[in-house]
């Protein structure tokens, strides 16, 4: 079990270490061990009705977590162990914009050659070639099999490439036709909203502002001090109401400015300033200062990388977020991450897709390249330097591209997409792509399965003789799953908390798809 | 050793600091406070001050519809403008800020002699080579940034800043979209600008034959057979009636797939010159690239006729779209979530929606005393970290020169630098978006009020932006104890809103900071209660 290791403002207080990292002359400061500890001493009386633990004892506040937990509850409820050294952590990749699935994983002919629908809508009118090229031709995507090793009607963008052996080796699935089931008004914004959300904003079921992990973390207990981060300048709407997580820019260079010598005291003092403020804003306080403490302890960043990142800011992010998960899977690092969160930008390919080669004018293959070259190595990493980490990735958009080509040699907004899972060796049932054939008279069948992309296709509203993926599978059955099996939570939970509303597992159609193990 | 580099030499400070002389000591700042507080360590160290014990009431004080009022029509408050809206009374200094100046803005002069390619074409961008007009893309969109700084500080025509700031982001333009910073700068100065308190349904035809978002959402290229989607989609989604009315209990749609497709179709040809000519880079028309239609098509429930080779169809797009009551009730909305409250009730946006499209009595009805006199202080506004930045420069009353690439860097770092949201949505007009942000501001106030170099003068975290000791000890003086130091902290930074606790945590910290042990040095003592003012919650409220 992972002993959990005080590292608040009062214990970093503590840390001789800690304070010395921080300032230069510490010699001359005050000596404040005693007093913190007589401060934060459990059993002592409240001598003072104006301090701060009076405050939170009266308040209630200790007791909810906050600046509570953050300077009080943990130590005096001398919380056992938080999480063992096997921690789980859910990364989410979210690729705003609308990714063409397509030019990740695309259709060909099992056993060989290419699917004619699928190269016949993606030739533009300006005679452009979009699609992927069948295996064996001149910048041919790489042919996938199954679990059993049997050839399947799919292969791997040539940009995707890095990521085949981490496919083949079973840690990576497919599933193709994900979608919403709502808000067909083809608006990035409200179907982010609505996925992020998972309820069903401006319908039948009012949001509560919280967002589908958020509701999930919130289900659960933990008394870490940071449960998670958006990395980004904004807290994602996915983790709106998480406990204890907050958006973090960068994790590698978080710190309040200013004069180090001051540092300590004018983070006591900002905390007195936010700890009786309204929320949310006194939570984000809170949870912004646990996360100075927490995001700041020594070991993290210089937990080892070997594989080979991209020279991108993405690939960046993948390589500091492995270390951050190495150190929560640590039993010497007070970092127990549950969630995080990362946004790719940039897929609304309504021009030049170019989805094929270096040279085929866009910046689809760019993009597709920097992702998986960077998850190859997130991966590699993992294995090789903590192979007991553990953790489940999970990478969605809000809708797919159109499969037509239009005249600017782009595709506009769609339907159905592709969502990717991966995870440890033996975690995922990889190696396959799942799909769900669409059945007579529109209903949605249950049997994995594919028979070209005409059969799972379907006119765009209102422009003829252009076409979309169907969505058929709803992207709660995926991500259901993950909280179902990662963050143990029950099918009724998730259907009345994480998903209202939503029936999942209640029918087939609404069923986890058995991606995890 | 303090390491305090402001602390090591002060400056020679300023004559008027009332009781205490001409220099401020440790003693200056530690008069007033009670005995023996500030050594007590943390335990018990923050004291009872005159303001209260730390952890009294710290929620949000409700604040006068003066001061409302004021924050509301500028980008934040300064000591001048509120007395200006005390001298005139409410109606009268709401009218006023409509009007604008009656001559042209002091600071809008200032501005444009420090870059007067602000108002440059593109073919002007181009042919000017000159030390003053920068040739890369990101160096000119860093000065249009710098201008919306300066102006939004600076400028005495506070509500066009106001506009601007709302129009940027609901017109929003990918500033850094490869090449873009010419034509975002064009768009900004001609387009926008001169209609952002006029006419609204001028501002939206005229933007429609924007090249910086033509261009922006690909129409530049959009072409027969297949056109592109995206312009027509966001036109209608984003720019101007919203899929959806603002009121919820509407559940008819405002428009369907088929009229963002008869938009695509319409706009097919709305291009831009690149011939090189003085129209380098602007609209023009390509009828090579339209798609064209032998029958009368649907839009919105009306029929465009078909018309080969002019802008005419997408004209009668632009016609329906702008001048409909959708429309108007969706800018309606967005004005009213940037002026006044998140969540408008439906009778605000009716009555907004009835004086669509004149800006300025739009404005009038959304910002009348009943509606302002109505919040509470759970609807108060909370900032945009750029907004947060203005307000503390305005306060400050910053120098328009200190405010350039530092200045920039840091709103870029916070997340919320002008025209770098790289969606067409614009930056969120909602709280809960921004709350994330606290933790950047609190590095911005640090940054903000870092000591200058002594070698080299400049603020080594924010370039550029630099306060002296004296500057600052001038802008909180006369004071008399610890007390009245934060009693005028308060008024010159907030107009005097900050709670009990906030005002009493500032005065213990200085306190605290200023006597052994820590016994840090006067000036960055000050500089710290500077930055912890700006800090504090009602701060980032308005």
């Amino acid at each position: 079990m992972k002993q959990h290791i005080e590292s608040d403002l009062g214990s970093d207080l503590l840390d001789g270490a800690s304070v010395a990292s921080n300032s230069g002359s510490e010699a001359s400061q005050p000596e404040t061990r005693e007093a913190v500890e007589e401060c934060v001493e459990a059993s002592a009386p409240i001598a003072d009705p104006g301090s701060r633990r009076s405050l939170l004892v009266r308040s209630g506040l200790a007791a909810l977590g906050g600046f509570g937990a953050l300077n009080w509850s943990a130590r005096a409820s001398a919380a056992p162990a938080a999480v063992s050294s096997g921690q789980h952590t859910l990364v989410i990749l979210y690729l705003r914009g609308g990714c063409d699935g397509l030019s990740i994983v695309a259709p060909r002919l099992a056993g060989g050659g290419a699917d004619v629908f699928y190269e016949t809508q993606r030739l533009s009118p300006n005679n452009v070639q979009l699609a992927i090229a069948a295996p064996g031709q001149p910048n041919g995507g790489s042919p996938l099999k199954d679990p059993a090793g049997v050839d399947i009607p799919w292969m791997l963008a040539p940009a995707a490439a890095s990521a085949l052996s981490m496919y083949d080796s079973g840690a990576l699935a497919f599933i193709h036709g994900c979608g919403s089931p709502v808000l067909q008004n083809g608006s990035h914004f409200f179907s982010q909203d609505y996925m992020e959300d998972g309820t069903q904003i401006s319908t039948s079921v009012a949001s509560d502002g919280r967002g589908w992990a958020g509701r999930a973390m919130g289900l659960g207990v933990s008394s870490s001090l940071l449960r998670g981060f958006g990395w980004g300048k904004f807290l994602q709407r996915t983790l709106f109401g998480a406990p204890k997580t907050v958006a973090v820019p960068d994790p590698t260079n978080y710190n309040l400015g200013g004069v180090s010598a001051s540092e300590a005291l004018r983070r006591l003092a900002i905390e007195y300033l936010y700890n009786v403020s309204d929320e949310p804003l006194r939570s984000t306080a809170a949870n912004s200062l646990a996360t100075l403490a927490e995001i700041n302890a020594a070991g993290i960043f210089t937990k080892p990388t070997t594989a080979s990142y991209p020279n991108t800011p993405f690939g960046t992010q993948l390589m500091r977020l492995q270390q951050l998960i190495q150190a929560s899977a640590d039993p010497n690092i007070a970092l127990n991450l549950e969630t995080v969160m990362l946004d790719y930008g940039d897929w609304d390919n309504h021009i030049s897709l170019g989805a094929q080669s270096t040279t085929s004018g866009g910046g689809m293959f760019y993009r597709v390249q920097d992702v998986f070259t960077a998850i190859a190595a997130f991966h590699q990493d993992l294995q090789t330097h903590a192979p007991t980490a553990n953790y489940t990735f999970v990478a969605m958009t809000e809708f797919g591209r159109r499969i037509t080509a239009n005249g600017d040699d782009g595709v506009d907004h769609g339907r159905g997409s592709l969502m990717w899972v991966f995870g440890p060796p033996g975690t995922v049932h990889g190696r396959n792509v799942y799909t769900m054939l669409p059945v007579a008279g529109g209903g949605q069948g249950t049997t994995p399965g594919w028979n070209g992309l005409q059969a799972h296709s379907e006119l765009q509203d209102g422009a003829p003789n252009s076409y979309n993926v169907i969505s058929n599978i709803d992207y709660r059955r995926v991500v259901g799953e993950i909280v179902q099996k990662r963050l143990m939570l029950t099918g009724s939970q998730i259907s009345t908390s994480v998903f209202p509303n939503y029936p999942y597992g209640s029918a087939p159609q609404f069923a986890a798809l058995d991606l995890l193990v | 050793m303090n390491p305090s580099v402001s602390g090591a030499k002060p400056p020679p400070i300023l004559a008027n600091t009332g009781a205490f002389g001409s220099e401020l000591t440790r003693r200056t700042l530690l008069k007033g406070v009670g005995t023996g507080a500030a050594a007590l360590g943390f335990g018990a160290l923050w004291p009872t001050t005159a303001y209260g014990a730390i952890g009294g009431p710290g929620g949000l004080v409700p604040r006068s519809n003066l001061l409302m009022l004021v924050n509301r029509v500028s980008q934040g408050y300064t000591a001048s403008e509120l007395a200006r809206a005390t001298t005139l009374g409410y109606s009268a200094y709401l009218n006023s800020v409509i009007a604008g100046p009656a001559t042209t803005p002091r600071a809008d002069t200032v501005v444009s002699s420090l870059q007067p390619f602000v108002s440059y074409t593109p073919w002007a961008y181009l042919l000017t080579g000159t030390p003053q007009m920068p040739v890369n893309p990101d160096d000119l969109l860093i000065a249009v940034q710098a201008a919306t700084a300066r102006l939004s500080v600076r400028s005495e025509h506070v509500l066009l800043e106001r506009m601007m700031d709302m129009w940027s982001n609901r017109l929003s333009v990918y500033g850094r979209k490869a090449g873009n910073g010419a034509l975002k700068n064009y768009s900004d100065y001609h387009i926008i600008r001169p209609h952002a308190l006029g006419s609204v349904s001028r501002l939206l035809t005229n933007f429609a034959r924007d090249t910086s978002v033509l261009y922006y959402l690909d129409n530049v290229g959009s072409s027969a057979p297949v056109p592109n989607e995206n312009w027509a989609r966001e036109f209608l989604e984003l720019y101007t009636m919203g899929p959806n009315d603002p009121d919820p209990s509407v559940t008819e749609p405002n428009y369907v797939e088929a009229d963002v497709q008869a938009a695509a179709k319409a706009f097919t040809g709305w291009t831009w010159d690149m011939a090189p000519s003085p129209n380098f880079g602007l609209f023009t028309y390509d009828s090579a690239l339209q798609l064209t239609s032998s029958a009368p098509y649907a839009f919105l429930g009306s029929m465009i006729t078909p018309a080969s080779a002019s802008t005419l169809e997408g004209e009668q797009v632009v016609g329906l779209t702008v001048n409909s009551s959708q429309t108007a009730r969706g800018i309606a909305a967005k004005m009213i979530r940037h002026l006044l409250r998140y969540d408008p009730t439906p009778a605000q946006v009716t009555a907004a929606a009835a004086l669509y499209p004149n800006t300025g009595l739009m404005v009038a009805s959304i910002l009348s005393q009943a509606n302002i006199s109505a919040l509470t202080p759970a609807q108060y506004l909370f900032s945009s970290p750029s907004r947060f930045a203005y307000q503390a420069l305005r306060a400050l009353d910053a120098d328009p020169s200190l405010l350039a690439q530092g200045l920039i860097d840091e709103l870029r770092r916070m997340g919320n630098a002008p025209f770098e949201w790289p969606a067409p949505d614009g930056y969120p007009d909602e709280a809960e978006k921004w709350l994330g942000s606290v933790f950047g501001r609190w590095q911005f106030a640090n940054n903000l009020f870092t000591a200058p170099d002594p070698v080299t003068g400049d603020n080594p975290n924010m370039p550029g932006v630099v306060f002296t000791d004296a500057q600052l000890l001038a802008m909180v003086s006369p004071f008399t104890t610890m007390a009245s130091v934060v009693t005028n902290l308060d008024v010159l930074l907030t107009g005097g809103i900050l709670s009990d606790n906030e005002k009493s945590v500032i005065e213990a910290y200085g306190a605290i900071a200023i006597s052994p042990p820590y016994s840090y040095s006067p000036y960055q003592v000050l500089r710290e209660m500077f930055a912890l003012t700006i800090s504090a919650p009602s701060f980032q409220y308005y």
